[in-house]
């Protein structure tokens, strides 16, 4: 039981790191601010989500 | 279902914005100043069995570009790329907006005018006669009130009409004396219509490049087309606006008085900022408690106990609550201290106060080589750096930019904020509103004087003027208010939930484990790495290894700087200013923490930053030069304080 949810806790974190290193990289090349906490002002990422939408 | 393309324009701070995120649902960000919006984007928005696509274009004041998003917006509404233009106007300042009106009605593009404001115009006791002025301009003119939705459907009818039969649109075009008519007629018959001939006057340089005419020729009869379209604008409203009641104008210049007074608008500023300050610390710190209560002790004693009853490793138990529960835990624990920083400068920036803010600050600027309109992006760097750094496009010169790029890190955004609430808290009780005050003042001295100094060697060159309209006294929208600190606030609980969360775990994974497996944190490869950086701290007195990497970490995001301290010191049981100040006062004095603070707040900022001076500067050479010096002047800046400190205290 224990090791059982050792494996799954592991895997999640796991997934979740690799997911958000990847986000962070791709954010800091495309110099958009998806990476930290702010609103937008030049409306770069989320017009891009609206286009999407 | 038809596609109707629609593009917004007017000029800066007449609420294009605000119609924008009204129409498609959008949460743009929304400021009560000019330069606000720099690039166009698109939203779709469904009404009357149509779909329309709105394209939200840059504020501009005329059609002739003097800067980058004004050509973004001129170059959209002569393309023929949209099918009617909705021309913003801002109501209660009529005369300004209507020379854009008119240079519109010039392009032959259709167009509806939308009477922005029209609440503040009853409110200031002037009268507007919409008929009047819609039949001397030949165009729609309906009267609306984006902030509350009013209007918004006549407007878009009117769109559909005019979408439907385009015959209908005539509108009048204004007439100029018989020489400068003579000098159009010229330019028709050479470019085959008068709207390229106006196109030509109004100095779009391609245009004219591109038909061979001659710039110098053709500006001494732009000249006069300009100064006579002021003449109709000026008629114009003279025969349709009535201001009947001065009393609301003479309140306004009242206050102006004192706030942009040259000797009291500075004190006022700082006083006001203080009380934001104050209003942070303390009315943050009771949601602070609360959440540390819920983060430190029954979350991480609930995940605790479960693990031991279940069997779960120890390693994973450890990893679950030290780094996840700490780390994570830590950084949302100053959720409230920032959605009540943000509430406060979102009521400053709507208001209207942080305009005049950019206006008093110009001489200051002025003596280092910038002007106000540099002033924007800085206090946007408040919130974060990045779209700070976007908004520097504004700027007319390269050179202005550039600078005001480089030195907009300096002002502290709110990720450091965490870190100066924890740290003041703990070091300074008492004195946290006077300790985060002095560190935001410190930021934007060190801002200025890295300009002179940048103006003077790097980036030597006549600083650019600044003409800058004051926008009136609004009374924030609620729901704005609301839009953009819950934006802010999700932003924070997203990046916890991601970067955060993602450096604590590879965090924790390199304070407990060596080539050799799991072992101590002082024998661990972050021991050793923070240990190399804090060989270089050591003159300020924090020269730790948890130090050393606290600041290698935070470069991923400046709150990583608690959560690193979190796992590193062990805090995770308890992360209130006393729990905090019993586990750091063995690795830090009180002027190693001050000095610490100011490092913090001076060294480059994230990564995220660096991406975007990377992408406005187009130059990996200025990125490298961005990072160096910020380090180079934040470890010069908190020696000083060390020394200076030590030596007073």
């Amino acid at each position: 039981m224990g090791t059982l949810i050792t494996a799954v806790l592991g895997l999640m974190i796991g997934a979740l790191v690799v997911f958000s290193v990847g986000k962070t990289i791709k954010n800091t090349k495309a110099g958009t601010c998806g990476g930290c906490s702010a609103e937008c002002t030049s409306g770069t990422c989320s017009t891009k989500v609206q286009l999407e939408d | 279902m038809a596609t109707i393309r629609v593009a917004l324009a007017g000029n800066p701070n007449c609420g294009k914005t605000t119609l924008f995120n009204a129409l498609t649902g959008a949460r743009h960000y929304v400021g009560n100043w000019a330069g606000v919006t720099v690039e166009k984007r698109s939203g779709l928005y469904k009404y009357g069995g149509y779909q329309f696509e709105i394209i939200d274009l840059p504020g501009t004041y005329s059609l002739s570009p003097n800067s980058p998003e004004e050509k973004i917006a001129r170059d959209f509404i002569v393309s023929n790329q949209v099918d009617v233009v909705i021309n913003i106007v801002d109501a209660s300042a009529l005369e300004r907006n209507l020379y854009l009106t008119t240079q519109i009605v010039e392009t032959g593009t259709p167009m509806v005018v939308a009477l922005n404001m029209m609440d503040e115009v009853e409110r200031t006791g002037a009268r507007l006669d919409v008929q009047g002025l819609s039949e001397q301009l030949g165009v729609t003119v309906k009267p609306i009130v984006a902030v509350k939705q009013k209007g918004l459907s006549v407007v878009m009818d009117a769109v559909i009409a005019l979408y439907l039969d385009k015959t209908q649109y005539a509108p009048r075009l204004p007439q100029y004396s018989e020489s400068l008519e003579g000098e159009i007629d010229q330019l028709q018959e050479k470019l085959g219509s008068r709207t390229k001939a106006i196109r030509a006057l109004d100095g779009d340089e391609a245009f004219l490049r591109l038909n061979q005419l001659d710039a110098v020729d053709i500006s001494k009869v732009s000249e006069r087309l300009t100064g006579e379209r002021y003449q109709f604008v000026e008629q114009l409203t003279r025969s349709h606006f009535f201001l009947e009641n001065k009393k609301f104008r003479v309140i306004s210049d009242k206050i102006d008085t004192l706030l942009l007074n040259p000797l009291l608008g500075i004190p006022a500023f700082v006083l006001v900022m203080l009380m934001v300050f104050k209003l942070t610390f303390d009315l943050g710190n009771i949601g602070l408690d609360m959440i540390d209560v819920f983060f430190a002790e029954t979350l991480s004693g609930w995940v605790n106990d479960a693990f031991v009853a279940w069997g779960v490793a120890e390693w994973m138990r450890a990893l679950v609550v030290d780094a996840i529960i700490g780390g994570v835990g830590g950084v949302l624990t100053f959720v409230p201290n920032i959605a009540i920083m943000f509430i406060a400068l979102s009521f400053l920036e709507d208001s209207g106060y942080m305009a005049r803010v950019a206006f008093i600050m110009d001489p200051l600027l002025r003596k280092v080589g910038l002007n106000g309109k540099s002033f924007i992006p800085m206090v946007l760097g408040f919130g974060c750096n990045v779209p700070a750094i976007m908004a520097t496009r504004t700027l007319d010169s390269e050179k202005d930019r550039l600078l005001t790029i480089l030195i907009n890190p300096f002002m502290s955004c709110g990720a450091r904020l965490p870190v100066y609430v924890l740290f003041a808290g703990a070091f300074f009780p008492g004195n946290e509103t006077l300790v985060m005050a002095s560190l935001y003042f410190f930021g934007i001295v060190v801002a200025l004087l890295a300009a002179l100094v940048l103006r003077k060697t790097v980036l030597k060159a006549e600083g650019s003027h600044f003409v800058m309209e004051i926008p009136p006294y609004r009374l924030p929208s609620l729901k704005s208010s609301i839009i953009h600190v819950w934006e802010r606030v999700k932003g924070y609980l997203v990046k916890a939930g991601t970067v955060i969360f993602a450096a604590s775990v590879i965090l924790w994974f390199v304070m407990s484990f060596n080539f050799t497996g799991m072992v101590e944190m002082n024998e661990s490869f972050g021991a050793m790495v923070g240990g190399f950086i804090g060989f270089f701290l050591i003159p300020m007195g924090f020269g730790t290894w948890q130090a050393g990497l606290s600041l290698l970490t935070g470069l991923v995001a400046k709150e990583v700087v608690v959560s690193n301290m979190a796992i590193a010191y062990g805090f995770a049981e308890n992360v209130d200013a006393a729990g905090f100040y019993a586990k750091m006062s063995a690795h830090f004095t009180p002027v190693a923490a001050y000095a610490f603070l100011v490092f913090v707040l001076l060294y480059t900022p994230c990564v995220a930053v660096i991406g975007a001076v990377r992408k406005e500067t187009n130059s990996w050479r200025w990125t490298s030069f961005s990072i160096v010096y910020q380090l180079m002047v934040a470890w010069l800046a908190s020696f000083l304080v060390a020394t200076i400190g030590n030596w007073i205290f």
